[in-house]
């Protein structure tokens, strides 16, 4: 970490191997960082089991959150998950991605099916969403769902607009073409349980 | 083994050691490039207003922010190709692999710890880490690959400061795109331009420029202490990495006013600023003062030679003729005291 103006000599000499050593650390600590942490991570099992009725709430507070209820076999993939945000649960070959959706005000329920196809389209390549349907949860509130098919999966998608309006919960159950039909009904169970704090106005 | 290596490394002169150190850089540089690319680049095909207007948003403030931050080199500007080296690293570089080293190690604290600890206090237990460390890399590389760029702690808290604005302006591209992701993609636009008023109008005064500015001061007592500059130490550097972190970590932990994190980092910045700015100033008339002992520049070249102001206004007064001797006079005196300043 030293000039060495001529280049030359054992002055340079020693200058040029505090460069090289110097140089090394910098690559160790960049190679270090960038693929040991994630090494490590891919050593751990992502996945923590759900109990049989097991409830997963997504979003901050009661009024802003919304709670699904699992059956057996569903566990959480925590390294993909942030109870404020997001929850990825798997269940076998499935994946069910739940998402909190904020939203500026009521007007932009009607631009979430939109929005959910560009989001879509961005995380699987290649997908298209359905047109949408009307629907109600098992617990009476409104919802829209629609078919996803892509190149190598299929699946549904389903937004549930929260009792406040001013947020939404987003899923969508993705499969590999040829999944049982047992596992697909038990996402969908998951997906239709969807409840909320406050009644759905 | 190792004595082949050293005869190795005694085998390369200055000059290729140099070249090795910037062809790394490059390297470097392109692989954070592509790894951002290959994260972001969808954002473009499904998004393309938005995406183009995230990276628009931010092309102000990288320029703003390298006119600043190199005027706060007493006497003269850095290097400008060194300067946009450094934003560059802070830009790719160090982003591209931040956001690989943060995804593993965000995935470790929610497997271990939990997902509502990971949430809350993941960012601020792995960017601290990661991101300081990956800047000063930076900071690093351009004190190899131009020996004269960095000579002091000021030099370094300059071009820390460069990295981290570089750092900084990528990250609010990111952020804007997964704001997108985060609202329903109900209104890409509005998305990119609410996070963007958050992270420019709110936090930046605050944020990853003033945490590498911190760090970079500290790897710049290391250079002045290799130098044999009676400042230079180690103990600062250490000190002044481990504020960077603790800056970074008050910065992204949960329950703190978005007003006290941005006030701390930017008054903890502007203190050592004013700190080093005082002393290298100190230092500069001091060998300047010497100079003028020894005969070898008069009194009236001393007095304006550290004023920008003054030397151009020198140059102004000085015939067309003498202007270029002069000005050629004023780079060999301000190299050479600035050398001892730094």
């Amino acid at each position: 970490m030293l000039a060495d103006e001529t280049g030359r000599g054992p002055a340079a000499s020693s200058v040029t191997k505090v460069r090289l050593r110097w140089l090394a650390i910098v690559v160790a600590v960049m190679a270090l960082l960038t693929a040991g942490w994630p090494l490590l991570n891919s050593a751990v099992a992502n996945r923590q089991p759900l109990a049989n009725g097991a409830r997963v709430t997504v979003g901050s507070g009661p009024t802003n959150s919304g709670t699904v209820t699992v059956g057996s076999g569903w566990y959480v993939q925590p390294a993909q998950s942030n109870p404020e945000l997001e929850y990825v649960l798997r269940n076998g070959a499935i994946e069910l991605d739940i998402r909190r959706v904020a939203l500026v005000n009521r007007a932009q329920q009607a631009q979430m099916w939109r929005g959910m196809g560009q989001v879509l389209s961005l995380t699987v390549p290649g997908s298209s969403l359905g047109r949408p349907i009307r629907t109600t949860t098992a617990h009476g509130s409104p919802a829209i769902t629609g078919a996803v098919s892509g190149p190598r999966l299929i699946g549904m998608a389903t937004i549930v607009p929260g009792p406040s309006r001013e947020f939404g919960i987003a899923m969508v159950v993705l499969a590999p073409r040829g999944t049982s039909r047992e596992l697909r009904a038990a996402a969908r169970q998951v997906v239709r349980s969807i409840m909320f704090a406050e009644p759905s106005r | 083994m190792i004595s082949a290596r050293a005869g190795w490394a005694s085998r390369i002169s200055s000059a290729q050691s140099i070249q090795l150190v910037r062809a790394t850089a490059v390297l470097a540089c392109a692989f954070g490039a592509a790894v951002l690319s290959w994260h972001f680049f969808r954002f473009l095909r499904v998004f393309p207003s938005a995406a183009l207007l995230a990276v628009a948003l931010e092309l102000p403030l990288i320029l703003v922010g390298i006119v600043g931050l190199r005027l706060l080199r007493p006497a003269r500007p850095p290097a400008l190709t060194w300067s946009v080296a450094a934003v560059v690293w802070g830009a790719t570089a160090a982003v591209g692999c931040a956001l690989l080293a943060n995804r593993g190690l965000i995935g470790l604290w929610a497997k271990g710890a939990g997902t509502r600890f990971a949430a809350d206090w993941s960012a601020a237990l792995s960017a601290p880490l990661n991101e300081e460390l990956l800047k000063l890399c930076g900071v690093i590389m351009i004190v190899l690959a131009a020996p004269a760029a960095i000579l002091g702690p000021l030099d370094g808290l300059v071009f820390g400061a460069l990295v981290g604005l570089g750092f900084q302006a990528t990250e609010n591209v990111t952020y804007g795109l997964n704001n997108i992701v985060l609202s329903g993609a109900i209104s890409p636009v509005r998305a990119v331009t609410d996070s963007f008023t958050v992270r420019v109008g709110l936090t930046a005064l605050g944020s990853h420029w003033t945490m590498s500015a911190i760090a970079g001061a500290g790897l710049g007592y290391l250079v002045a202490r290799r130098r044999g500059a009676e400042h230079g130490s180690v103990l600062p550097a250490v000190a002044c990495l481990l504020t960077a972190m603790a800056m970074h970590l008050i910065f992204d932990a949960p329950q703190t006013a978005e007003v006290i994190k941005v006030g701390l980092n930017f008054v903890i910045v502007a203190v050592v600023y004013l700190l080093l700015t005082n002393a290298y100033m100190n230092r500069a008339r001091r060998a300047l003062a010497e100079r003028v002992a020894a005969g070898t520049i008069s009194q009236h070249e001393a007095a304006a030679l550290l004023s920008r102001r003054r030397r151009r206004r020198e140059l102004s007064r000085a015939t067309a003729a003498e202007r270029h001797q002069l000005a050629a006079q004023q780079r060999s005196h301000l190299t050479e005291v600035e050398r001892e300043a730094a």
